[in-house]
């Protein structure tokens, strides 16, 4: 995986963690919980889709790109499916979870570039 | 066409307004039905109407037109070659129209007083049974019809061949996993593009005080309109691969 892209989930995971410790703190664990689980959702999915890329681009093998499909649809699918109606988590903590990384991922990446 | 029941939570568009002008006609309830088919027109006249005015007078010295339309047909081409290897580029003009075309459809949202087609579960679950189709195709074309029964029941060699249970096994659940990808590429495609316009309706509803909030929704749009184009081109791309790829 690139350096970049590697430093920005990185940092995306520091952030949302840094950010659970405080919500605990302030009691509210639910919120916390929902936070690092959406994000932690949202940070395999996209590491599947680069590894799916990667797979398919060096043309590896075919097992493995079954593989990599098989836990991106239905099983990582599926586990979203169920944080999402099992109701543990506030929707906004989900929500905020699952934009972290394109926005952390946007702030981290974009000025590298430029 | 559009979902009936279903409680819309989206920005009027033309259609709408147009609907709502003719309410009680029988030309209101057309349109209501053909909603996204509509808005899928628009985009399919504006894709050949560019590829039209790019093509028609090519040149070696290429304008301005024909150097972008020859920029993102290389680009694209790159991309499915980059995949599927030299013999790649005869599906360059399947998966670059759909990429075109979804990219298109989920970028027209953001165009005022028009529609995301894709936010039609019918209208994604088109473009996944064509692809569903044409991997189909060409993986029987390829292989031939004993050849792709082998393909699905896992290429079974030596001691495997001889038990029935596993190639039976096998085949059972490569089937379910054919079944699942135009499924799978239906939903992600649609259900994104849907709560992206529900995201967009709800920032406009906060007027102007949402108006931080509604340009955050309409980058995020953007991103993930473009995020969903290459996903479904790729996914697709791969679904070719693994049709096309007899080594395992």
């Amino acid at each position: 995986m690139d350096e970049t892209l590697k430093r920005a989930i990185n940092l995306i995971a520091l952030t949302v963690a840094v950010a659970s410790v405080i919500l605990i703190a302030a009691n509210r664990l639910s919120w916390a919980t929902g936070l690092l689980v959406s994000t932690a959702w949202s940070i395999i999915n996209f590491l599947l889709l680069i590894n799916i890329f990667g797979i398919a681009m060096l043309r590896k093998s075919k097992k493995a790109l079954l593989a990599v499909l098989f836990i991106k649809f239905p099983v990582l699918y599926l586990i979203g499916y169920l944080i999402l109606v099992s109701g543990l988590f506030p929707v906004s903590s989900i929500l905020t979870g699952l934009i972290a990384l394109i926005v952390l991922g946007a702030v981290t990446i974009w000025p590298k570039q430029a | 066409m559009a979902e009936a029941g279903v409680v819309r939570q989206e920005l009027p568009n033309l259609v709408t307004f147009l609907a709502e002008k003719l309410e009680g006609t029988p030309f209101a309830h057309f349109l209501h039905i053909w909603e996204n088919v509509i808005f899928s027109l628009i985009i399919v006249s504006i894709i050949s109407l560019v590829a039209y005015l790019a093509s028609r007078k090519s040149t070696l010295v290429p304008g301005r037109l024909q150097a972008f339309a020859e920029l993102v047909v290389g680009g694209l081409d790159d991309f499915v070659c980059g995949i599927l290897g030299p013999k790649g580029s005869k599906y360059t003009p399947f998966i670059g129209t759909l990429f075109i075309y979804i990219l298109l459809m989920n970028l027209f949202g953001l165009v005022p007083f028009m529609k995301s087609s894709t936010s039609s579960l019918s209208t994604t679950a088109a473009l996944a049974i064509c692809v569903f189709f044409y991997v189909q195709y060409t993986g029987l074309r390829e292989m031939g019809p004993l050849g792709y029964l082998d393909h699905l029941m896992g290429n079974p060699r030596g001691i495997i061949a001889f038990s029935i249970f596993i190639p039976i096994i096998l085949f059972v659940i490569h089937i379910i996993t054919e079944f699942v990808r135009p499924l799978s590429l239906t939903l992600r495609l649609g259900s994104n593009i849907l709560a992206e316009d529900k995201l967009l309706a709800v920032s406009a509803g906060f007027g102007i005080g949402g108006i931080p909030l509604l340009l955050f929704s309409m980058f995020l749009m953007i991103l993930s309109g473009l995020i969903q184009a290459v996903v479904f081109s790729l996914l697709s791309t791969v679904y070719f691969a693994l049709a096309l790829s007899h080594e395992e």
